[in-house]
This record gives C-alpha cells, structure tokens and sequence, in this order.
C-alpha cells in the first residue's frame, strides 16, 4: 500500500514562503486541521496496514478494485494533509465553502430518509462503524493514542469506536471553547468522518460542517448531548437530530460509491495571493472558473481564465472552458513548479469580440459592426463544419537541440500545420507536414528572446501536455510581431477545437448576463429569510453538472446559493476574529466599483446576524 | 368569330404520323384546343400530364384559361402535344446512372425537387442537374462501372489546378428542361450545386449523405480541390473503410445495449484468460538496438506492466506503462514475420519510444488492439475490442496478398491502392509504399461506423481550405487580362490566373446589391464601404454566375427560419434574373 501512496498523488501545490502577513489566526487554523487531518490520515494508514498485515490467502479476490477504492479517499485527504503539514497558508475558508457546498448538495440527494430503513439499507450493523464527532475548534491539536495503529482488531471488522472516544473526550476536555474568539462562530462546527470497514475495502470520506451550512446550532447540539445514548432513550428532538445526521451520512455514502477524485488545488491569484480549492475530477474548467468566480466576487466578465503556467519550460497556455481541470493538473510532475492562475486574459475569447481580425485572415486590425460580427460567427461557427482561418506565412523555428532559429514558410490546414519544403511552390499536395494537432496542445512562449535566442519575443510553442522538461518534442515557433501570433494561436485553437470554442464563449457569455441579474435579486432574498432556511434547496448537484443533464438555470441557481454560504461564513470568520478585514483577494480584483457594491450587497445584511 | 385551322403534332402517335388537324377559334382557350385534340384521335388514355409545347417560341402552353389569341397563338404555330414528364437518363455522384421520369415542364429547380422526392434526398435546393461531360471516347467498353468518371480520361496537366470545365454546363434553373434543349432520354448529372450543407442528419438523409460522399470522393481523386499527401492518405483510409463497412453493414446493425455489454464482458473475460496465458512479449528497449529481451507481459485496464517471468508476475512489476494518450504506430512485416508495435508514451521529459515485439500474428493482433484501446483510453472490457482485432487481422490479411502481388488474384481483402488515392500517387509511390501508409491511416478509422466514417470523409473535405469554390473565368472591368472568379459559400474571391495566388476577396455579408447586364453579359456587384467590381464571364454563362451568387445568398438564409418548407419563391428571387422579373 505504501508505494502506492507515491502514485496517488501525482500532483502537488508548489511550496512557497509564507505569507507575512497572514495572521496568526490562519495559522491556528491551520495547526488544527493540520492534526486532525494528520490524524485521520494516521487511522487510514493504520487501517491500511492492519490490511496487508494479514495472512495472503485472505487476500480478497479483488485486489485491484479494492485498491481503486482507496485511491480516491486517499487522494484527497493526501493533499489536504500535505498542504497543511506544510504549513502553506491554505484558504480554509474556500475550502469550507467547497466541503460545505458538498455536503448541501448531499444533503438534498435523500430528502425523504427512513431512519432505520435507511440503516439497514446501507448495512449499519456493527460491523459498520459511523461517528459522528462534534468538535469545538481550538488553536490545539487532538491526537490519538499511539495505540491504535495497527490493531490486531483490523483483522476482522475494524471499528472506529474507540478512537472515537479518545478524540471526543480529548476535545471536550481539552480545548472545548479554549479561543473566545472562537467560540463565537465557531461554538459547534462539528466534523464527521464516516468510515465503513468490511473485509475488501475500505473507503472514508471527510467531511466538514458548519452551522450556517449543514447543521443548525440545536441540532449539533443535541448530537453532541446524544452521542452514545441508546436510541430507544432519545426524545422527538433527539430523533430529529439523529435523522439530519443520518441523512449526512448516507449523502456521505453516496459520495464514496460514487468515488469522484477530488483534488485539492492552490489557484494563484495575480496580487500574489492564492486560494485553496477542492476540484472534483468531472469538472471543466468552466465549473470551476464559475466557483472561483463566486467565491471572489470579481465582477463577472468572459476573460477570467485559468492559466497553466511552466516555468520550467518559461510558457503558458489559457486552458479553454471545456476542458477537465483535474485530468490537465495530472500532467504536472510532483516536484513540479508549474502554477494554475486564476486571472483575466482579454485574448481568450478577443477571437470572438473582434473576429474579422481573426477569421478574415486579413493583416491589420479593423472594426467592425457588431451585427456583422455576429453574421461572421455565425457564418464560421454556427454551420455543420468550421474552416479553420487561412494562417500562411513566413515563421522561425527554432532547430532541435540548438538555439538557432530558421525561417520557414508555414501553412496552417485543418489536418495541421504544415510547412513550403524548399524549392517547392506552396501547392497543398507538395506541403511537408510539419505536425498534426490531436496531440498537442499550443502554448505561449514567455521570454524566448533571453532564453533562446528568439528573434523576438512572440513565441508560440507546441507539444505533447504531458511533456514537463526540455525535449526534443517541443516545437517553437516565433513570430515577428504579437499580432501574427495572436492569430496563429487562435487559428490552431479553431482548427483543434472549432465549435467547442464558440459554444464556449457563448456559454461564457450567457453567465455574465446572468450573473448581473441574480446580484441584484440576491440581496433581496437573502434580506428576507433567515439565514440558513433560505438556502435554495436545490435538486442538482454541484457535481454532476459534469453530466450535462442538467439544466442551466438549476446549476446556477446553486452555485449561486454556494457562494451565499461561503460568503456567510467568510465574513462571519473575518469579522469575529479580528477588527480589520485583511486584504481579501476577491476586492481586488473588481473591476469597477458597480461590481463592488453588487458583490457586497447579499453579504452585507448577514453581518449583522452576528 | 372566324373558325381557324390548327396542326397540332401528337407525340403519342407515334413521330411519323402526320400532325392532327383541329379547327378552332381565337377565342378558344387552351384547355378546349387540348379537348378536341383528344377526341380527334380518338385514343383512350389518361391525357392528364399531356400539355402543349410550341416549338417556335420554346415555351409550354400550360394555363388552360388562357385563349390562343392571349397567347398569340395563329396558324403557322408548330405545337406539339406532348406529356410533360419524360424519361430522363440521370447520372448520380456515386456513378450509377438511372432513368426515370421527370418533369420536363416546371424550372429545373422544381424538376430537380421532385427527382429528390423520388430519390429520398432531403434540401434539394443543394443540388442541380447539369450536361455530362462530351464522352470523347465512345468505343470504350461500356460495362465499365463509373462510365462518367473515368480516371484514364483525365488529363493530368500539372499547371492548371482549377477546373472550370464543370461549373459551364449547369442548367438554368429557372427554366425547363425542354427550354434547354434536353431531350427524352437525354442525359444529365445530378450533383450537389451548393457547397453549404444543411441540417444533415444521418437518420433521414442516408442517400443525401451518400451522394455527397461520392460526389467528395471523386472530387478528390479527380484532384478537382487539393490536398496534401497526409490528407490523401486519410483519405484512402476512410474509402477503404467505408467500402469494407458498407459490405458487412447488415451484420453490425444488432444494436442492443445490453447484448453489447454482455458481450463485452464475455470478451473481456476471454481476454483476460488468454492474455494471462499466452502472452509473454519481447520488450525491446530503444538503446539496445537488437537485443530484445523477453518479459511477461500483463494488460491490465490502460497499462501495461511487465515481469522478468510469468511466476513473478503476481509481484511487483518491473515497470508499468500506462498507454493513456500515447501513440501506437505498427511496425509490421507478414513476409518477414515482423510484428512490432511501436509505442511513443508521453512522459514529463518528452516522448518515450517503446517497441513491443510480438511473437505471431494472433498475439500481435491482440496486443496491438490493446494499445489501440488503451491510448484512447478504453479497456480491454470496451466493446469495440473484438472489432479492434477484426481489423487487424484484416490488415495483416492484405499486407499478405500485397507481398504476394504475383498472384494476386484481386481477393476481397486486398487493397487496391488504385481506388483510393489519386493518380499522382501511384505515379509518385509503389503500391507497396502507398499500401502502409494507407493502413497506417486507416488504423485511427478503423472504429468508426459507415455513417461516422462517411460524416468524418465529409467533414475532412470541407475542411480543406479550397472547399466549396466553383471557378469561372471572368475578365474584370477595366484588366486586360482573364483572371479566375472563384465562387465559395460566403464569398468570392479574384485568383491571379498566371500564379494561382488569391488577389482580393469579398464576402457576401458585406454586399449591398448586384445587377446583371444581359446584353453585355456584365456583372456588376457594390459592397458595404463603396467598393465596387464588375466583370464580364468568359468560361460560363453570366447566368450561371449569378445563380451561383444568388443560390449561395438563398442557402444562407435558410438557418435563420429552421423550417422545413422550401422558400421557392426566394430562390427564384434570388436566381431567376430576367426570368423572374
């Protein structure tokens, strides 16, 4: 199982020097979380362990598959572990909202729940082992006894029980209400593991709740009154807690059947800023540029992209809305110094505000009418076929292995680029293929010139988005002026994508439009309601928006409640733990005041819940 | 009034009878000339269809209503009284010629909408009728198949890459067909007119998409639009593939997703057995150029991993090579029992080449199909494996028959290179040379179903950058020399005859009005910015231009109203010219 662990995580957030001026308050933060992640990971090795320490013959059948299973929980809590142990300044926050987000969708997946049905329904006999583990938040760590790891218990059917108490009695009696600044908000965040055990596998999913999103303040509290009465005991309010908890846990089960990987991932903003976020394998990059887009309140716009950047190899590339985020960040080495940023680029979708300057294949700018425009998109995108705009002309490419740059006469085709090969007129059937796109993805090249020789500094680079280092199969390719290139990266993204891309924009645009109109409707609703009742109790999933069976509006009618919830609790957190409200990364990045207010509005009227 | 002697030919009377005279009156109105007609030959059929055409003035008499003095009609008219739907000899794309009745009355574009209805081709506004090509050769055997598209009667002048021999003998559509000179049993090509595809759903338009494939095809092989040596071979493959599918069709049509899965399943647990049996590969490292060492060999979903022996096989691989996204190329020779897969893996540093060396034909099959699988990334449960290694096989099975061309007896599975490539291939390659490279292309079609393959065909021409032009020769207003109009679905561009190079290009979006000057057969068209051309056709009739335009406008407006009702009236508009004033 421990060699295994190095292939599971094939990805890492890059180390980076602590923020000074993150406050202590984070760091408490992260402590705690660090040890109870610590601990948990503990208990899943130690549960790890207990397994391969059996006899072989009892080795299941299904080896394999039990190993898959793991990999997803593992995966996960790898990363979040990872990160803390490193004492990166982790955006807990954001990451509360995502495990919040999470849990509300599931929450919604059993509405109707039969206590004792659902129970048996889901095997809970002894041999299943679920806790739920009210914990007050302290600036302490909460460790387990060295002892638990590698019971001999494992050898049948594990149970958590014991751990459980040691963890509860260690922060009731310990830390309970240890911050007054704490207390305040967080007076009962409780966090709930839930973890089967059977012979062949073992999965656990983490998850964490928050009075504002899950479970009320009477509800933990009874759970935590409740905790190891017997059920027979338990009075209509009890029950009714239990019944919440329940219905936690089989939302819970659901996500472990389900298996999605989830990667947590660092998003580098450009004030130098980052935040956490958790990625579920199924998602585009559109779902997560509109969840990151909530979480900051930046003001809607079709340019927030998110941008791979290689340092190593000094080039970027915009990853386009369609693609699968976690599948991309997979390519990354696990030393590598690769970032993802989250940030405006007027190039990724200047294709479809100005195309006569791409589409035409003219060679200098122009304007255009906006009702032409529309015509010439939909001229180019909107039939059964996309040609690809006529790219030809004079480019450097750099040779293999030397930092000289020829020139060459390159022609781009929808089969893929292609060059004149000298003495040859440019007639198709004498064009040398140069290379084909199904396998390439292109990429910005940054500062050639330096690192090079370019002869200038408009560079485009093409290869393989697995390939991490210097390699003989990176093409480069330079041009004597940002305009051919611009038009040579658009033209190869229509020739690899073509009406995805548009579809894309459209999509993009649709959002804005409706995400001015929800600003405005926001602070309305969330005015009249109580806090946590008028949350949208929406059918769809964060998730399975991935599926594409769901409609537009119930998918972002959600997302939308997810950022009420985290905007809740962020401004609750700031607000409670110290007087002034650190630079927080999503003011900076409104673009207008407008946006300001309209971002701020649904947040404001909550403060004074406090 | 006075009563007036009429000779009227009957054509059902056979073209040596004498015509039959009537007497009638000015007054009389068509409808009571075609009554006498009738009852004077005393004939007992069904007369409905039958119209008068009189022969001077080219025209049909086809308002009943009208008298004969309305039409002008007097006693020196030659009328004929004919049916107004002949048979017609009707060349299709794919070369098949076929008769049937046809409307030799209505415009052509009616006509060809009804030859639609027949044939079950959806937008018939796409396609027109024009004159076939002279058959210069008439002593050629006639059982050749494609008898219109023969390869041998193409001249291969390398200079000239555009051809306008084609786009000179559309038919006027606007007018009937016995307006323009076509006879009974004359014949014509019926060919998709308009390069602008619309709403093609495999579902309704099995022979609409058909056509078009075949009407691609031999645009591509008569080298009608050029294509690089990459395209060509892509090609080739997709013809290959789509000959062969076509072929096995009926069998592959059990469609049920259960059978599907339980098949697949059962494969897949076939697999697994054999693989873990039989398979022990070579795994030839780059750097040791011969020396290929033997390894166990396991496929286990998208990786492979390897072990010094089948009994250390239940440990830790050696190493373990996932293939999601990597490159399979085969490396194959039947005759010298060669059977490498070459695999080029992604890695972080750049791409691993890796050979896998197989022992015989059957494992190569299987691994190969493997790899295929995996670097897409499916697994060996996918239901597309069996398939997979169908087609290998049926790919070693021709590199067989190639390699022993001295007897090559044509079988079923050989590849006849000649069919799917242009000639300027075989001239520049061996079948031999040409064969691999068709397969190596066919490799990435291989899977792909006859309607996906023929959409893919499709979809790879409309994507050549000289799709959908139709030239005409054209001197521009003011040039003294002929330059080439070429003619696309959204624009028309001016092509320097002596280089080939494009000078100007205007775009449809952007025009504001064209007029067409009859008498000096000049077009005239003015764009949005006061820019303005003129020319006069040289090649091609000023109306087939125009109609060009004209049609091209129509197909553009069709995506706006999604309906399913053909808006006649506008395209008579839009290319009726005089005709339609």
């Amino acid at each position: 199982m421990d060699q295994l662990s190095d292939e599971e995580v094939e990805i890492r957030e890059e180390e980076e020097e602590e923020e000074e001026d993150s406050d202590k308050e984070d760091q408490d933060l992260d402590k705690m979380f660090g040890a109870w992640l610590g601990e948990l990971d503990k208990l899943t090795q130690s549960l790890d362990d207990g397994r391969s320490e059996r006899p072989p013959q009892e080795k299941p059948p299904l080896r394999q598959e039990t190993n898959i299973a793991n990999f997803s929980y593992r995966f996960s809590m790898y990363n979040i572990n990872e990160a803390l142990n490193q004492r990166e300044n982790v955006d807990l926050d954001a990451l509360m909202a995502d495990l919040c987000s999470i849990e509300q969708e599931l929450s919604t997946i059993n509405a109707k729940p039969n206590s004792s049905g659902s129970m048996a329904r889901l095997g809970i006999t002894d041999t299943k082992v679920r806790t739920i583990i009210p914990l007050v938040a302290g600036s302490g760590t909460i460790r387990a006894p060295a002892g638990q790891h590698g019971r001999p218990a494992l050898a049948s059917n594990f149970s958590l029980d014991d751990i459980t108490a040691q963890l509860e009695k260690r922060v009731r009696g310990g830390q309970l209400e240890a911050d007054p600044r704490f207390s305040e908000l967080w007076s009962l965040s409780s966090v709930s593991s839930v973890c089967s055990c059977d012979s062949h596998r073992f999965t656990g999913t983490l998850s964490f709740f928050f009075k504002h999103s899950y479970l009320d303040r009477e509800t933990s509290l009874i759970l935590r009154n409740i905790a190891g009465k017997p059920s027979h005991l338990l009075t209509k309010e009890e029950q009714a807690a239990k019944l919440k908890a329940e219905n936690i846990r089989v939302a819970l089960e659901k996500i472990k059947e389900a298996q999605v990987k989830k990667l947590v991932i660092r998003v580098h903003l450009s004030d130098e800023s980052s935040k956490t976020m958790m990625v579920d394998e199924r998602q585009t990059v559109r779902q997560v540029l509109d969840s990151l887009l909530e979480k900051s309140h930046c003001g809607y716009s079709a340019d927030w992209s998110l941008v791979e950047t290689i340092s190593e190899l000094q080039m970027e590339r915009i990853f386009e809305d369609h693609e699968n985020l976690v599948e991309n960040l997979l390519n990354w080495t696990r030393d590598s110094q690769n970032r993802l940023m989250f940030t405006e680029r007027i190039e990724k979708y200047a294709l479809f505000k100005n195309p006569q300057n791409y589409l035409l294949g003219r060679k200098e700018t122009c304007e255009m009418a906006e009702r032409n425009k529309e015509a010439l998109l939909e001229e180019c995108f909107g039939g059964s076929s996309v040609s690809v705009p006529e790219m030809e002309g004079v480019l450097w490419l750099k040779e293999d292995g030397k930092k000289s740059w020829k020139k060459r006469y390159f022609l781009l085709r929808a089969s893929g680029i292609y060059y004149v090969p000298k003495g040859k007129a440019k007639a198709s059937r004498d064009l040398a293929c140069f290379l084909q796109l199904d396998h390439v993805n292109v990429y910005l090249g940054q500062d050639y010139k330096s690192k090079y020789k370019a002869p200038t500094d408009y560079c485009m680079v093409l290869k393989h988005p697995q390939i991490q280092k210097k390699s003989q199969y990176i093409k480069y390719l330079c041009c004597d002026d940002v305009r051919t290139l611009q038009q040579w990266i658009n033209s190869i993204r229509i020739a690899k994508y073509g009406k995805q891309l548009y579809i894309n924009f459209q999509e993009a645009m649709r959002r804005s439009e409706a995400a001015y109109d929800w600003s405005s409707l926001s602070s309305s609703s969330i005015k009249s309601g109580s806090s946590s009742s008028s949350l949208p109790e929406s059918q769809s999933n964060h998730s399975s928006q991935s599926d594409s069976g769901v409609s537009e509006m119930t998918s972002s009618g959600h997302t939308r409640s997810q950022s009420v919830v985290s905007s809740i609790f962020s401004d609750a957190w700031r607000r409670g733990t110290q007087g002034e409200v650190r630079s927080c990364s999503h003011s900076v990045f409104l673009p207008s005041s407008v946006c300001l207010c309209s971002a701020f509005a649904h947040v404001s009227p909550l403060l004074s819940y406090q | 009034m006075a009563a007036w002697d009429l000779s009227v030919t009957v054509e059902d009377l056979g073209l040596d009878a004498p015509p039959v005279t009537i007497s009638v009156a000015s007054d009389l109105h068509i409808g009571g000339v075609i009554l006498k007609l009738v009852e004077k030959t005393q004939i007992k059929q069904d007369w409905s269809d039958h119209a008068l055409w009189w022969e001077q003035k080219q025209r049909w008499l086809l308002r009943t209503a009208w008298t004969l003095e309305k039409y002008g009609i007097h006693a020196d008219a030659k009328l004929v009284f004919m049916p107004q739907h002949k048979p017609l000899r009707l060349g299709l794309p794919n070369g098949i010629t076929l008769r049937l009745r046809v409307c030799f009355s209505n415009p052509v574009f009616q006509t060809v909408m009804g030859i639609c209805r027949m044939l079950n081709i959806r937008h018939p506004e796409e396609l027109s009728l024009l004159r076939p090509m002279e058959e210069k050769k008439k002593k050629k055997d006639k059982n050749l198949a494609p008898e219109i598209y023969d390869l041998t009667e193409v001249p291969l002048s390398s200079g000239t890459r555009i051809t306008f021999y084609l786009h000179c003998r559309w038919l006027d559509s606007s007018r009937c067909l016995l307006q323009q000179g076509i006879q009974e049993n004359d014949k014509l090509w019926l060919r998709f007119k308009y390069y602008s595809t619309y709403d093609m759903d495999p579902k309704y338009d099995a022979v609409r998409l058909t056509q078009l494939y075949e009407q691609a095809r031999w645009a591509i092989l008569l080298e009608d639009i050029d294509c690089t040596e990459e395209e060509m071979m892509l090609f080739g493959a997709l013809q290959y593939h789509i000959s062969k599918v076509a072929q096995s069709e009926p069998q592959i049509m059990s469609n049920n997703p259960a059978m599907d899965d339980l098949d697949s399943a059962l494969q897949s647990l076939e697999v697994k057995m054999e693989g873990e049996g039989s398979s022990a590969s070579d795994l030839p490292k780059r750097l040791t150029l011969k020396g290929y060492k033997q390894y166990w060999f396991k496929f286990q979903d998208t990786s492979i991993s390897y072990f010094k022996s089948k009994e250390e096989s239940i440990g830790e691989p050696i190493q373990m090579i996932n293939l999601k996204g990597c490159e399979v190329a085969p490396d194959v020779n039947v005759a010298a029992q060669k059977f490498l897969i070459r695999l080029l893996i992604p890695a972080p540093e750049g791409m691993n080449e890796v050979y896998l060396r197989c022992e015989n034909e059957q494992q190569y099959a299987q691994w190969m199909a493997g790899c295929r699988l995996a670097s897409k990334g499916k697994t060996l449960a996918d239901s597309s494996f069996q398939s997979e290694i169908q087609s290998i096989r049926s790919f070693l099975a021709m590199q067989k028959t190639n390699s022993s061309s001295s007897s090559a007896n044509a079988s079923e599975e050989s590849i006849n290179t000649h069919s799917l490539v242009s000639p300027r291939y075989h001239k520049k390659y061996k079948p031999k040379q040409l064969t691999p490279r068709i397969l190596d292309a066919y490799q990435n079609v291989a899977q792909l179903s006859l309607t996906d393959a023929l959409m893919r065909f499709l979809q790879i021409w409309q994507a050549l950058p000289d799709f959908g032009l139709s030239y005409v020769v054209v001197r521009f207003k003011g040039s003294r020399k002929d330059e080439v109009l070429g003619i696309a679905p959204n624009r028309l561009i001016r092509i320097d005859l002596s280089v080939g190079d494009v000078v100007k290009t205007w775009r449809y979006n952007n025009m504001k009005q064209w007029n067409v000057n009859w008498d000096i057969r000049q077009m005239a068209i003015e764009f949005e910015g006061n820019v303005n051309i003129a020319f006069s056709c040289v090649t091609a009739d000023c109306k087939i231009v125009h109609e060009f335009i004209g049609g091209y406008i129509f197909m553009s407006t069709r995506s706006r109203e999604k309906s399913e009702t053909l808006n006649e009236e506008l395209f008579h508009k839009l290319t009726g010219g005089h005709e339609a004033l």
